[in-house]
């Protein structure tokens, strides 16, 4: 279906039904990345852009972690870091956008803490929601095997709350893309955001398309990322993997 | 075979101390659920508790286990205690091995007692399945070997075969008496199932509103096989107690 999709879109395009410098064309856009990969500016400029994303989805999904493990795990966590969350979470992320250009300048550290925080929301609340809804019998159970706090913690509590909190990562990596997109619209020197714009700025819908196609590329990576995580730490879920 | 068991238990009653409460209180906020119950347990003694549901079984059994404290009154355990619930509550990330290792104090270096215990209840070749992959009977079994390897001086059964179909069930029933045999902790069985009360355990206790109501002998009855009067007497007597027929 996807190729029957390509193919009519081709055949609009060169019949002439869809103008091409607004739509370009598979056969365009496939050129256009070829030209970019061929003249390194495609790869250098990913770079840029997986260093900005990687580095934000890093702090972003860290800190993320290790305050939900706070708030989920102690009640005076809960009480100082979650209602604080609670509140924050109601605002639209990429409304500040401008808020943190003026903060931190229109240099790198703005765009990673965009992208940071983008995607701290997704994994914190998966992971105290994963971390509160653990098996309360399971931990019971460990109470009267006389298991100590750091034990429960550690085989009970924490890896309960791996599938939820996979969940939220899965989310998390998708909006890393979706921030990246944003963060780079703000004044850019390098990344595939200044291809886009660079390209915006000539009405080269071909050097736009190719940048989308790039993005897309991006996503569907992060997503694959997550399933093999997936897979990998839920064997007990599937049964899968038995020694 | 009665004599041998007979002076086991008489060596081993020297060294473990029995289960002893006295007048124990337990409320959930204004709802008193045991008043002043007295229970004692001699070690390596098999008690079956009957009672009607809601009388509070599973409330006296948490507070031997620990996992609840007294009201008021006295209750002492030995320190080893297991509790088998009627869930098998096993955690599912961990293989089945790991499971049984949870029940030792270090996890590290038990595989040998666990595979060992996995042994007795004839599931040593699923020591590295997921506990997900178990039938519900097997998922009991390992909850049991996981209670054994801790080797309790008390051994807290909470329904343990409510959830099985009848056949494993019997199976289960046979395998508990034998392990029970053969590593004589002291043993509180909750069960629904007079007929089990009677011929799976030593003494049959009856609870009703938060005490002991009635506590029988039942040796006699199991070790006697001609005894039958004396059974179907003891059933329907047990059943009028819990306010089932005549
Ligand atoms: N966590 C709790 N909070 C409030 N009330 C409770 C709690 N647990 C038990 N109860 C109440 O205490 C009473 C005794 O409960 P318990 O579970 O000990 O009964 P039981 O004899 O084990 O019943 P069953 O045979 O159905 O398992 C019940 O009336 C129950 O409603
Ligand atoms: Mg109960």
């Amino acid at each position: 279906m996807p190729f029957l999709l390509l193919l009519a879109w081709q055949l609009l395009a060169s019949g002439g039904a869809i103008d091409e410098r607004l739509f370009s064309s598979p056969a365009h856009t496939a050129h256009a990345l070829w030209m970019l990969t061929t003249n390194g500016t495609l790869a250098s400029n990913v770079l840029v852009s997986l260093r900005r994303s990687a580095i934000g989805l890093l702090l972003g999904v860290s800190t993320a972690v290790a305050l939900a493990t706070v708030s989920g795990l102690w009640r005076l966590g809960e009480e100082l870091v979650d209602s604080t969350i609670q509140m924050v979470r109601t605002v639209p992320v990429f409304a500040l956008t401008s808020v943190f250009v003026v903060w931190f300048g229109l240099g790198e550290l703005s765009k990673e803490l965009l992208i940071a925080m983008a995607c701290f929301f997704p994994v914190y609340l998966n992971v105290h929601g994963g971390i509160r809804n653990v098996d309360r019998r399971l931990v019971e159970m460990a109470v009267a095997m006389g298991k100590g706090r750091r034990q429960i913690i550690r085989h009970v509590v924490l890896p309960g709350a791996m599938p939820q909190t996979l969940v939220g990562l899965r989310y998390s990596l998708s909006i890393s893309v979706l921030a990246l997109v944003v963060a780079e619209t703000l004044n850019t020197t390098s990344g595939l955001g200044y291809l886009m714009a660079n390209a915006q700025q000539y009405l080269d819908t071909d050097v736009i398309f190719a940048c989308v196609v790039v993005y897309c590329l991006m996503g569907i990576t992060a997503d694959l990322v997550v399933r093999v995580l997936e897979w990998r730490t839920l064997a007990w879920r599937t049964g899968v993997g038995n020694r | 075979m009665t004599s041998s068991t007979t002076l086991r238990q008489e060596s081993v009653r020297e060294t473990r101390a029995p289960v002893e409460v006295r007048g124990l209180h337990r409320a959930y906020g204004a709802r008193q659920v045991i008043r002043g119950l007295d229970l004692r347990v001699q070690a390596g003694e098999f008690l079956c508790l009957l009672g009607p549901s809601g009388c509070g079984k599973t409330t006296l059994l948490r507070t031997l286990a620990g996992l609840d404290a007294a009201d008021a009154g006295e209750v002492d355990v030995p320190t080893q205690v297991a509790i088998v619930f009627q869930e098998p509550r096993l955690l599912p990330w961990k293989r089945v091995d790991f499971n049984v290792r949870f029940g030792v104090a270090g996890t590290r270096g038990a595989r040998a007692q666990a595979l060992a215990a996995l042994e007795e209840v004839g599931l040593a070749d699923h020591a590295d399945a997921w506990p997900g992959t178990l039938s519900g009977g097997q998922a009991q079994r390992v909850a049991l070997a996981r209670a054994l390897v801790r080797e309790p001086h008390l051994l807290l059964l909470d329904e343990p075969f409510a959830a099985l179909d009848a056949l494993t069930r019997i199976r289960m029933q046979a395998l508990v008496r034998e392990l029970v045999d053969r590593h004589r902790p002291a043993t509180v069985l909750v069960t629904h199932d007079v007929e089990e009360a009677i011929l799976l355990g030593d003494r049959v206790l009856v609870m009703a509103e938060g005490r002991i109501v009635r506590d029988s002998d039942t040796t006699g009855i199991t070790r006697d096989a001609a005894d039958a009067v004396a059974l179907d007497v003891l059933r329907r007597d047990l059943l009028r107690e819990l306010g089932v027929g005549g």
